[in-house]
């Protein structure tokens, strides 16, 4: 999986980095079990201070999709332990909501979004159950 | 044709070798260190600046080479001395004025930079690219241990006077009395070796890996086989400095004879160099050689300012330690990190000291 870092971008560096890994376990790039690298390490592949790095994973352990390992370091969680609970549901709910309206006001219809978000997602709303 | 000149064209030579070969062994989107589009690596003005640094090498080689013959008065310690200074100290100055050169070219056509100032980097497990286990390293340890053993063996029926030194006629310049210290001294230099190349899988290990953003994912696998290559012959060649050295205590404790000795060590040390030239012709800069990657019109000018004159890498924001070079092959240090510093006191230390003894 790749880690790309916009330096001149508008997002955060910590959030690049979350994307990205959220993007990869999205993708099936890295799975349950797989290791993250030490914040050092990341840190110094990419040139970034290793702070920023503890941050994205940190947002990722909140989230429930990272747990730091005595033995093993930082691994991926199963996906049992982040099945989305109504609580996530209203969130994203919440943050679609304007996005949505707003490709509307600009003429986009159902199917133009529909479309759109085919494009993106990885397994197209296939059940991840293992 | 006398001795000391035949060692400083032994030594210089491999040396501007390597030096004349480096443009080509390094990654396609640098030139003497400045970046630049890899497409545009083999256009002719490129080729030749790369060409004449090449004849700049040579004639820095038949300068010293032949100064070396001339001078056959001078002391042999200060004409190898002086003549390796002066190779190197030639060699930066080619390296400029080739690199000058780049950056005209460079303006006069104008590339466009990537737009955007990105890193990028891979995240795996796969196996293959972890570095040798550290287990390996044990069998330092065991053959250290085998030349302090072999040193109790043979000493009873070593020579009261160990020969300690000759010189390149073959004489001998220094001896000592046998005593049971003297079977520690050569096992004290092997740890000592030992540690070194430890060190160096380490650093290896852990330093920053290169990605070319133009092809991330060909370059970060062929990057990582490199690291894993190198640190495999940094094992290798300190197996073979360990081993040298156990000879050395046999050849004390044996008394052998001064000749056999000399050419032992320089076999081993040809194969070393000749190992290490292979190596480095095989995976190129960052692994460059390894694999093809794409090609990219664009300049990425990632970490370009903090390689000060191209050569000395000073980034306070980047973590790492150490960091491939920019226009050779191997590894420098991030001098803006404080480690650094105690590294280079470390090697100078040592340097001093064994110059005082």
């Amino acid at each position: 999986m790749l880690i790309k870092i916009d330096f001149n971008s508008d997002k955060p560096i910590y959030e690049q980095i979350y994307d990205d890994i959220i993007k990869a376990i999205a993708t099936n790039e890295i799975s349950s079990g797989d290791m993250l690298p030490s914040v050092r390490r990341l840190g110094a592949d990419l040139s970034v201070n290793l702070h920023t790095v503890a941050k994205a994973y940190t947002k990722l352990k909140n989230a429930g999709y990272l747990s730091t390992n005595r033995s093993k370091g930082m691994t991926i969680n199963p996906p049992q332990q982040y099945r989305a609970n109504a609580e996530y549901k209203s969130a994203l709910k919440a943050k679609l909501t304007p996005l949505i309206h707003e490709a509307n006001i600009r003429g986009l219809s159902y199917k133009d979004i529909t479309k759109i978000i085919e494009e993106i997602s990885p397994n197209k709303g296939v059940n991840i159950d293992e | 044709m006398n001795n000391q000149a035949i060692l400083v064209l032994a030594i210089i030579l491999p040396l501007n070798i390597i030096f004349a070969a480096m443009p080509y062994l390094s990654r396609k989107n640098l030139s003497f260190s400045i970046s630049i589009p890899s497409a545009k690596w083999g256009i002719d003005e490129f080729k030749r600046i790369r060409r004449n640094y090449v004849l700049i090498v040579i004639a820095i080689t038949i300068l010293i080479a032949g100064a070396a013959f001339i001078l056959i008065n001078m002391n042999e310690a200060a004409l190898i001395s002086a003549g390796i200074f002066l190779n190197i100290a030639l060699f930066y100055l080619a390296f400029f004025y080739s690199r000058k050169k780049t950056k005209a070219i460079k303006e006069e056509f104008g590339w466009e930079e990537d737009a955007r100032d990105i890193t990028i980097t891979e995240i795996t497990n796969d196996k293959s690219s972890k570095a040798p286990s550290l287990y390996i390293y044990l069998i330092y340890i065991l053959v250290i241990l085998g030349t302090i053993i072999m040193g109790y063996l043979l000493y009873p029926n070593a020579p009261d006077e160990i020969i300690m030194q000759t010189n390149l006629q073959g004489e001998v310049s220094s001896v000592i009395q046998k005593s049971t210290n003297l079977l520690l001294y050569v096992p004290a230099v092997q740890a000592f070796l030992a540690i070194v190349f430890l060190f160096s899988h380490f650093a290896i290990a852990k330093s920053a890996s290169y990605v070319d953003p133009a092809d991330p994912k060909t370059s970060a696998k062929a990057g990582r086989k490199h690291k894993r290559i190198w640190i495999t012959t940094m094992f290798i060649g300190g197996l073979m400095m360990l081993l040298l050295f156990t000879f050395v205590q046999y050849s004390m404790f044996k008394g052998l004879d001064n000749a056999i000795s000399g050419y032992v060590a320089l076999g081993f040390t040809l194969v070393f160099v000749i190992g290490i030239v292979l190596v480095t012709v095989k995976t190129g800069q960052s692994g460059s050689r390894l694999a093809k990657t794409k090609d990219s019109e664009t300049i990425n000018r990632k970490d370009e300012k903090y390689w000060k004159a191209g050569i000395i890498y000073f980034n306070k924001k980047d973590p790492a330690i150490f960091v491939e070079k920019r226009f050779s092959i191997g590894w420098t240090i991030n001098f803006a990190k404080w480690p650094s510093a105690v590294i280079i006191a470390v090697i100078i230390a040592v340097v001093v000291f064994s110059l005082l003894r």
